[in-house]
């Protein structure tokens, strides 16, 4: 009898979808730690280029600028598995709540 | 058999609604009565054994992860202890129990996950929705507590990479009271739906002898009975510590199955409540050589799904030399195979194949490691 | 001009035109109950809340790419599509919307009701047969088994109402309610047994074994695509509101309900529209509360407790007419 009583409840209570993409963008919640999109503080990079050898799916490369060696995440191969920022010997990578990083040109995915 | 022509073959897979992988299931009929199966798994060779071969241990570690998205803790858990055992050093004491608290969240999603398809697959997408709305609570957990939902990175060679937070611990107390109430709630909805026990109960019968002859693992193979689980038979972890209590039926059929899997949720709530109330403090993470000492080590660990069996060899370098991994759903095929042919009074409904299947929790894609050639 | 209002009665209000849009707002309320019942949402943007969803999937069907298996046999294959639509709008004009008595109405009518019910289900079978798949053809044999179960208790529920307003006509049915409904009186069981044994006619959960998704891919269904698709969904659905619709005319009292002359044309329909809705109501959460039952299970069960408890129905229905 108990399933015909939740269904009872379920039919006039609160819905469990959430009208993500349209609607209720504020309800959508990520807690503290999530990996998101990556950022990089280019002040403490030392250029040590371990992220890159560790990167399991070769989403990070390594460019020089004025400061010297320096990575570039590649959104379309990166897993956000957080291994660069566990690598890192100086914490220079973080991770965003930023989730929608889906885009249709290569160039807007890349962290530089 | 003279009166073979009557019978009528039915593919099931590679791909069917019944299935969310590839496998196929040859049935040969006689009007609803399965009388023979035969079944191919070599459908989706991935080649991750070889590909372990060309990447670090550190990259390894997410190669690994991804085998099997449902397990994955299990899978970088076997993965770990394995190179840990290599190394000759085990994970700091916190990191331990942090891993088992891992594990156990990760057996609950994925116990809630196989219930919910169970009832999918005798059509009672009411109970599946209900179910996987459940499931939301434990994956909330994990994602905040290990940053992902699925896969969630959360083992790394030498401990684990994030501490527990009183805030997460109040968080997860807080979800298990929750589920344990909607566990109670789905046992006594479930043995109380004549539907589903009209479904369930007697089908899909294998009994213990049968399940101990041909090595069943898992939830399946206790709910015929045998207790079988490496977390009590071979401690790894923090299981020495941890108290678990082998969840066992005797039913042999689908309904014990599903009462099983319940229960081992409610034991793995019992088992993360423990371990939150006994977190030693301590580092949570050793840093160790990039480079692993050669030899061999085998790990086994309690997947959701069964014994799951990881092996490493390493000649001294920075990748192994070999990697091999035996997957909890290999063990139990042929009891799939001797489950789904009719027998004496034993008789199988082609409206049984697909809450059989299911009821072994099959994973083929971690499963097919070999490619079947000529 | 008589001929006029008739072909336009036909064709427009309260035939085809009307029962077609109906089709589509029915299945969509059908689908946002069953979402409802398992949290969900159903359709949502297409249109206000979705109501042209079930339009749009039509639509989309009609556009897509139309295969005929080359072992079908294609003359039953393509005609069967066309064969149920029309069985089911010609079934439709017998069901009473406006007043008491449908488009269509003649000593007999119900019988007529009965055999259209069961014409759908050997259109079921032609269809699964001629398409020549291995799926198709054990949902066919499981929809011709499914028949074997639930007729009997169909026509022995109508057959009560029948005996309990003395009269073979649907319209003879609806304005003996005109006082008190069927379902008030002794005919309670027989609403269950009929609600029941429509969920099997229309093929849904608990008994929808000849087009099971987890078994036997879509049944006898598996094979058809594009517009034929489109035209069986188009075809169920109106099978739907004729369900619906009967079980309103037997049991509900069809459209009548209090109005003045004046108000009648408005208000009949509506009413008609409350009551089909409210079976619909019923149908939806009985699928949404059972696990699919087998195909041996279905059978005796119907036989085991169905048929019994529609004759103990009949002899109940006859002694309060002896009373």
């Amino acid at each position: 009898m108990s399933i015909y009583r939740e269904a009872y409840r379920s039919l006039f209570g609160k819905k469990a979808t959430l009208g993500y993409p349209y609607r209720d963008r504020e309800m959508v919640h990520l807690p503290d730690g999530f990996r998101g999109r990556m950022a990089l503080k280019r002040e403490a990079c030392i250029g040590c280029t371990i992220c890159e050898k560790d990167c399991p799916s070769t989403a990070i490369t390594i460019i020089v600028d004025q400061k010297g060696k320096r990575p570039v995440f590649y959104l379309d191969k990166c897993m956000f598995c957080g291994q660069c920022q566990e690598s890192c010997p100086t914490k220079a990578i973080s991770f965003t709540k930023e989730f929608e990083n889906a885009a249709l040109s290569r160039g807007v995915m890349e962290v530089r | 058999m003279s009166s073979y022509e009557r019978l009528f073959d039915i593919p099931i897979g590679p791909q069917h609604p019944a299935l969310k992988e590839p496998v196929l299931l040859n049935l040969k009929v006689d009007g609803e009565h399965v009388v023979d199966v035969g079944v191919d798994i070599s459908y989706n060779h991935r080649g991750m054994e070889k590909a372990a071969e060309y990447r670090t241990y550190v990259q390894n570690l997410y190669l690994i992860e991804r085998v099997c998205g449902i397990c994955n803790i299990a899978h970088t858990l076997s993965f770990g202890t394995a190179i840990e055992g290599l190394h000759g050093k085990p994970a700091p004491e916190r990191a331990k129990v942090l891993r088992v608290l891992a594990e156990e969240l990760e057996r609950i999603q994925s116990h809630l996950l196989w219930l919910g398809i169970a009832a999918h697959e005798i059509g009672f997408d009411t109970l599946f929705m209900y179910v996987w709305l459940d499931r939301e609570i434990s994956l909330d957990i994990m994602e905040a507590f290990a940053g992902n939902r699925i896969t969630s990175s959360y083992i790394s060679i030498g401990g684990v990479k994030r501490d527990m937070t009183p805030e997460i611990a109040g968080k997860m107390l807080k979800g298990m009271d929750k589920l344990e109430g909607r566990m109670a709630y789905y046992r006594k909805a479930i043995s109380e739906e004549r539907t589903v026990l009209k479904r369930t109960q007697g089908v899909g019968l294998l009994g213990a002898a049968d399940v101990a002859s041909l090595s069943a693992v898992g939830p399946f193979a206790r709910a015929s009975g045998v207790a079988v689980d490496v977390r009590a038979d071979d401690p790894y972890a923090a299981h020495e510590l941890v108290p678990i209590k082998v969840v066992t039926g005797d039913g042999c059929d689908v309904f014990t199955r599903i009462m099983v899997r319940i229960d081992e949720v409610v034991e793995s709530i019992n088992a993360i409540r423990f371990c939150l109330g006994h977190l030693p403090s301590g580092p949570i993470l050793q840093r160790l050589p990039r480079r692993v000492p050669a030899g061999d080590f085998l790990s086994r660990v309690e997947a959701p799904r069964g014994e799951l069996t990881h092996f490493v060899r390493s000649d001294g370098s920075d990748k192994p030399y070999r990697y091999k991994i035996k997957t909890p759903t290999f063990s139990n095929i042929p009891s799939l195979a001797k489950m789904l042919k009719s027998t004496g009074r034993y008789v199988v409904n082609i409206a049984d194949v697909p809450v059989i299947l299911a009821s072994i929790d099959p994973c083929f894609s971690c499963t097919a490691r070999f490619e079947r050639i000529g | 001009m008589d001929w006029a209002l008739g072909l336009v009665s036909l064709l427009v209000f309260p035939g085809f035109a009307l029962m077609i849009a109906l089709s589509f707002l029915y299945e969509w309320y059908d689908r946002k109950l069953y979402a409802g019942i398992q949290m969900r949402r159903g359709p949502l943007y297409t249109g206000p809340m979705g109501i042209l969803q079930p339009f749009a999937d039509f639509i989309k069907l009609m556009s897509k790419e139309d295969l005929t298996p080359r072992h079908a046999d294609r003359r039953v294959f393509n005609s069967v599509p066309v064969i149920m639509v029309a069985l089911m709008l010609t079934a439709l004009t017998m069901i009473p919307v406006t007043g008491a008595s449908g488009l269509l109405s003649f000593s007999g009518d119900i019988v007529f009701a009965i055999v259209a019910m069961t014409f759908f289900c050997v259109l079921v079978f032609l269809a699964g047969f001629s398409s020549m798949s291995r799926y198709s053809i054990i949902g066919a044999e499981r929809a011709v088994l499914q028949l074997l179960g639930f007729e009997i208790p169909l026509m022995l529920s109508m057959v009560g109402a029948c005996i309990f307003s003395g009269s073979v006509t649907i319209s003879g049915i609806v304005a003996q309610q005109s006082g008190l409904w069927n379902l008030i009186g002794p005919q309670l069981l027989g609403f269950a047994i009929f609600l029941i044994a429509a969920q099997a006619e229309l093929e849904r959960v608990p008994f929808d074994m000849p087009e099971a998704e987890q078994e036997i891919v879509a049944g006898w269904l598996t094979e058809y695509s594009g517009r034929k698709l489109a035209l069986i969904r188009l075809a169920r659905n109106l099978e739907l509101i004729f369900i619906a619709g009967l079980a309103a005319a037997l049991y509900l009292g069809g459209p009548l309900g209090p109005s003045t002359d004046a108000l009648a044309p408005v208000l009949f329909p509506l009413y008609f529209i409350a009551k089909t809705l409210f079976v619909i109501l019923l149908l939806a959460f009985m699928k949404s509360i059972f696990a699919r039952v087998r195909i041996d299970q279905m059978v005796s069960f119907a036989w085991r407790y169905l048929i019994p408890l529609s004759l103990v129905q009949i002899m109940i229905t006859l002694i309060w007419r002896a009373l």
